[in-house]
């Protein structure tokens, strides 16, 4: 008998527990969601394509996007890789002051991302970002197919 | 090696060891893409990932944040190769990916390769600065080598200058402005060497 009551007493404690958790996981959830909406309007980066996604690179024309100066996270390219320059692609940022950040090249990773001294994405604001096919002794009537530029649009 | 070019293709292929296409295009622009040769997956070829986690072999935040998000990489497995080599203190960080790749994050760049090439090394080319150009700005290469890499030189107007290799990477910093590598030559453990060509963007652009 003693431990039939201990059992509906167990029972009992359990469907309280069990009730708390839910009203928990209901409060929780609101709050993630709420607490979602808001960190998506703080951080309103989105990936934008300025060349491609299936473009051909033509050598030494430069590529760049978007229209107006604005935050850029990272600027990366996708393309068919080789072993050698013949299929180099290059990225760097345009500053609206007219400068521009040093090309970083690369014929061998896929995707390619323009990198910071640290090793972090490079990033610049205000900026457009630019890509080329580039390699040395290309002729104006060489490119490179399936090429993809990409670069965001806000910051995160 | 493949020429080939859009509209009308032809295709002249050539038997035994050499291949190659040839197609002739409406527009005239030529495409131009080599078959890479077949070493096997990039990560088993480094043998840096199985070394014992150091401070050293941390990756720091920006490295690491940018790493992450590479695709298919295994960040969990992922080190800092080389470090406080040049001006800044450049370092190189890579990461394995689930396929036996290898993504890579260095200060003139960084991305995801499957295997490596025939001359045993991943690299990517610019300069010493990642704010807007400067006439006082130095040539910098960094990327990775595989394990069967003894040493690497490059070969500049400057002459040959060796290269820091350490834990599969190296940073090229160029000694002085104006000193830019044609090549890096790679020696491998048993001696042989070869070359990869470098084409920096930035040699024959002026500076606005």
């Amino acid at each position: 008998m003693a431990h039939v009551d201990l059992g509906q007493l167990t029972v009992v404690l359990q469907e309280s527990y069990d009730r708390s958790m839910k009203r928990y996981v209901v409060v929780g959830l609101v709050f993630a969601i709420l607490l979602g909406s808001g960190g998506s309007a703080a951080a309103s980066l989105s990936v934008y394509t300025y060349f491609g996604p299936s473009g051909e690179a033509v050598w030494n024309v430069i590529h760049e996007g978007p229209g107006t100066f604005g935050p850029r996270y990272w600027n990366r390219v996708y393309r068919p890789t080789g072993p050698n320059p013949l299929n180099q692609m290059c990225l760097r940022y345009h500053y609206s002051d007219g400068s521009y950040t040093p090309w970083q090249c690369d014929y061998q990773t896929n995707p390619f991302y323009a990198k910071n001294a640290s090793g972090g994405y490079l990033t610049a604001n205000p900026a457009k970002a630019q890509c080329k096919y580039y390699f040395d002794g290309g002729l104006p009537s060489e490119g490179l197919a399936n090429v993809t530029c990409q670069t965001t649009v806000g910051l995160p | 090696m493949t020429l080939r070019v859009r509209g009308l293709t032809a295709i002249l292929a050539c038997a035994g060891l050499v291949c190659g296409a040839v197609a002739v295009a409406a527009s005239g622009v030529i495409q131009r893409r080599d078959g890479p040769p077949s070493r096997g997956p990039a990560a088993r070829q480094m043998r840096a990932f199985a070394a014992p986690r150091s401070a050293a072999t941390a990756v720091p935040d920006p490295a690491r944040g940018g790493l992450a998000q590479m695709p298919g990489v295994q960040i969990e497995h992922a080190r800092q190769l080389i470090s406080g080599i040049g001006t800044q203190g450049y370092a190189v960080s890579a990461a394995p990916t689930s396929n036996g790749g290898v993504c890579t994050a260095g200060p003139v760049g960084g991305g995801c390769f499957p295997e490596f090439d025939s001359n045993g090394i991943a690299f990517s080319t610019g300069m010493d600065n990642d704010g807007p150009a400067s006439p006082t700005d130095r040539e910098l290469i960094a990327g990775v080598a595989s394990d069967d890499v003894r040493r690497i030189d490059a070969v500049t107007n400057a002459g040959k200058l060796a290269v820091p290799l350490r834990n599969n990477a190296f940073i090229y910093e160029a000694p002085a402005v104006g000193v830019w590598a044609d090549a890096l030559e790679v020696t491998f453990v048993d001696g042989s060497k070869t070359r990869a060509v470098v084409a920096n963007a930035n040699r024959v652009e002026p500076i606005p």
